[in-house]
């Protein structure tokens, strides 16, 4: 955050108003905002971009660089995993063991749906997507219990797929009534709850 | 991330624990399989036992939200990390409701 309190120039790609408010890193305006996104920029007093690059982001992202070559969007460096910088020290740190193993255990056709919650920061930035429509993120912090419905559903369209609802232990029981529904329905998903006992 | 906010925001946190998960309990009353993963070298081969399974299946990890902040500097947790148990809960305090 400090970072963005010094910046001059802030460039937001895929940024929802609601995750962080444009008033708590730009309050004086004076921030010069370049608006990548689907879609056209959400009207607020402290985010007025300069210039707004709507489109897929992939090709919005294909800047030339310096060379001449064009380079492609974050998710396609050379197929390099974010998490294999993690996984030579495995057993400390549990954020980063668990993603790396739920990529591990899964093809890159399989689902996940991540509920909201601390977790969902991590899994975010840490889960390489292969595919896409593959990791189903319902964004905002506002929706907690999310994952395991979502993951019911996923699994009733893609049958033939893994379905993952990845969920921490607040969403998750928010909830837990729908097991009754995957029970009944035969819904073979896995639910992975991070437990903490705790809204952390 | 509402403790971490209040404890922000207020200097403490109200009503963020939960004392009575009884997963195990849970799982059993909707008769569906569940596995408690106590090792991190059983995470693994438990999802992938799960999620073979044919039906549906609940996989309990203890999560270390200190642990998720510190990934954000991959090279700070690449410097501090070594073997160990799957999760270093503050004080040691274990799970309680991990599987009970």
């Amino acid at each position: 955050m400090k970072a963005l309190a010094e910046a001059d120039v802030v460039i937001a790609v895929g940024y929802d108003l609601v995750e962080w408010a444009p008033v708590l890193w730009n309050p004086k305006r004076d921030k010069t905002v370049v608006h990548i996104d689907s879609t056209v920029a959400e009207l607020d007093g402290h985010y007025q971009p300069s210039i707004e690059v709507v489109g897929e982001l992939d090709e919005s992202l294909a800047f030339p660089d310096p060379g001449g070559r064009a380079t492609r969007g974050p998710h396609a460096r050379d197929g390099q995993r974010p998490v294999q910088a993690c996984q030579g020290h495995r057993g400390a740190a549990a954020a980063v063991r668990v993603i790396a193993d739920l990529r591990d255990a899964l093809g890159p056709d399989d689902i996940v749906v991540s509920d909201v919650g601390a977790h969902k920061c991590g899994f975010a930035r840490l889960f390489p997507t292969e595919r896409p429509n593959t990791v189903v993120i319902s964004n905002g912090l506002a929706s907690m219990g999310i994952a395991l419905p979502g993951a019911i559903a996923a699994k009733l369209v893609h049958p033939e797929r893994k379905v993952v609802a990845f969920c921490g232990d607040g969403g998750f029981l928010m909830n837990v009534q729908e097991l009754e529904t995957a029970k009944r329905l035969g819904t073979a998903i896995v639910v992975v709850v991070l437990v903490d006992d705790r809204l952390a | 991330m509402i403790e971490v906010n209040e404890k922000r925001q207020f200097g403490r946190a109200f009503a963020t624990e939960f004392r009575q998960s009884r997963l195990r309990q849970a799982r059993a009353a909707f008769g569906i399989a569940g596995y408690a993963v106590e090792s991190a070298k059983d995470l693994l081969p438990t999802l992938r036992h799960a999620l073979d399974l044919g039906g549906p299946a609940l996989v309990a990890v203890p999560w270390d939200h200190g642990a998720n902040e510190a990934a954000r500097r991959r090279d700070e947790l690449r410097a501090s990390t070594g073997g160990g148990s799957l999760v270093r809960l503050p004080g040691g305090v274990a799970c309680a409701s991990l599987w009970t």
